[in-house]
């Protein structure tokens, strides 16, 4: 039916991964301070989760997390179990919902960034045993401001595939395939 | 359609992805160095963090001029485009005087203390709002090590708790995980400072609570083998109850704005410095104060020497 993503394809998603999150931890602060940050590498996540296969996006997304814990405080434990619970509920919506198209791409995302800010605050309680800061105004502000940019990525996502891979997006209702 | 046909090989190869975060799990004890399976990415993060530096800077400067300039026009407006242009570049010669005074700042202060400092440059933040953190364009190859100061001529900031080669992670005084011993300056109270996430802090483990004051300054104690001892690090915002003893907390404003600080030092060695002896008040058995003022550095063992007179 479909073929699997080029090898290149995946230096293309990996390297935009790392441009992504350089441009919310270094460029942003720099020209807007302490404004919220979009969070692109959720939305990143998201796209592949949505259109790649279940063994492509859990090595993607446990290569993310590591990836990740090297630019937080979080140990790699904890943005590993961070990501993949966002990957379950993504992967549940997708089993049961799914259509192809911007639509669902954006009700997706916005799941993918409110779920990670929630489980990250739950996480953070249970697993460390500490209260932070919920801080609503900021986390509602990185979420607004991360749903602006989610049709562009998407078109920039579709557009990559386009060019470095057939058409491999799903057009059917599919199950955890394991 | 199948939901779930389990194959015994896969489903084990899933739940090993699942155990092996969880056995690296460990919340007693903080990550100080990468492991040697991150350590590919954390040095990918750490070049393309500062190649997107570099860029963003260079971007900001000729975007400065450009939009000042960008409204000029022609011909019969020659004097206002001169004008404009002389305007951009007063801008443009104001935020270099600014940073230049800045940057003068940071030499005269590196000059005047006996320590040994590193000058440093914020790079980035942390990527989670839930932590506090910065890294600085100085790493392992500059010979910045795990647990060194970082402060700025105003105070404290926070410690490296992660060098990498070329960059070092900063963990900010304000993080839920930084934690700084703390003296009081008036009551010479004793706690331990740790960071409440956002912009705030607090201290606690207080010896002797009831000497506490609203607007009182905090100093670092020296005795938490990081920081030289009489570092400004926050000042008393609010009282906790004082009724419940080893629970009693004191709300602290630091006095470095984690957010604003762009350029930093890291004290590679204090030479056992002690920064405010001229702030140092000790009790006098007679009960009135008396003042420690320094009046020079004995050279046999490194350590500041003070005479003690009383105050009339």
């Amino acid at each position: 039916m479909n073929k699997a993503p080029t090898t290149f394809n995946h230096v293309i998603y990996f390297l935009l991964f790392y441009f992504l999150t350089a441009f919310q931890t270094s460029f942003w602060f720099q020209w807007f301070g302490n404004f919220p940050a979009p969070l692109f590498w959720i939305i990143l996540m998201t796209y592949i989760v949505l259109y790649r296969s279940f063994w492509t996006s859990l090595l993607l997304n446990y290569i993310f997390a590591v990836a990740l814990s090297t630019m937080s405080a979080n140990s790699i434990g904890f943005m590993v179990l961070n990501i993949f619970s966002v990957y379950a509920i993504l992967s549940y919506l997708k089993s049961r919902v799914f259509w192809p198209g911007y639509r669902y791409f954006l009700i997706a995302s916005i799941l993918s960034l409110v779920s990670y800010n929630i489980i990250n605050l739950l996480m953070i309680r249970w697993v460390d045993g500490e209260i932070t800061h919920f801080n609503i105004l900021m986390r509602v502000g990185q979420i607004l401001i991360s749903s602006i940019f989610i049709f562009p990525l998407y078109t920039a996502f579709s557009w990559i595939d386009l060019m470095t891979m057939k058409d491999t997006k799903a057009n059917e209702i599919k199950g955890v395939e394991l | 359609m199948n939901y779930f046909t389990f194959d015994i090989k896969k489903a084990a190869i899933i739940v090993a992805l699942f155990i092996i975060p969880m056995i690296s799990l460990n919340t007693q004890q903080q990550p100080t160095e990468t492991q040697w399976f991150a350590k590919p990415f954390s040095f990918i993060s750490e070049s393309i963090n500062l190649a997107f530096f570099e860029f963003s800077s260079g971007v900001k400067k000729v975007t400065s001029t450009y939009l000042q300039l960008i409204n000029i026009t022609k011909d019969n407006q020659m004097l206002k485009d001169t004008n404009a242009e002389l305007s951009a570049r007063l801008s443009q010669m104001e935020e270099i005087i600014a940073e230049n005074n800045r940057l003068n700042n940071l030499l005269d202060f590196k000059q005047r203390t006996k320590m040994e400092l590193i000058a440093a440059k914020v790079i980035t933040r942390d990527i989670s709002s839930d932590h506090n953190t910065i890294r600085i364009n100085k790493g392992k190859k500059h010979g910045l090590i795990n647990g060194q100061a970082v402060i700025t001529t105003e105070g404290v900031v926070g410690y490296i708790f992660r060098p990498e080669y070329l960059t070092s992670q900063v963990l900010l005084l304000t993080d839920r995980y930084s934690v700084v011993d703390g003296i009081l300056q008036k009551s010479r109270s004793r706690g331990i400072v740790e960071g409440l996430g956002g912009n705030s802090c607090h201290m606690t483990y207080i010896d002797v609570p009831e000497k506490t004051e609203v607007n009182d300054l905090v100093v670092t104690s020296g005795l938490d083998n990081i920081f030289p001892k009489g570092l400004p690090v926050a000042t008393v915002q609010q009282i906790g109850s004082k009724e419940h003893g080893f629970e009693f907390k004191v709300l602290l404003t630091p006095i470095v704005d984690p957010n604003k600080v762009e350029e930093l030092f890291v004290i590679t060695n204090a030479k056992n410095v002690d920064l405010a002896p001229e702030l140092t008040e000790l009790p006098n058995p007679t009960g009135s104060p008396t003042t420690a003022a320094a009046v020079g550095v004995d050279a046999t063992n490194n350590t500041v020497k003070t005479e003690v007179k009383k105050n009339e």
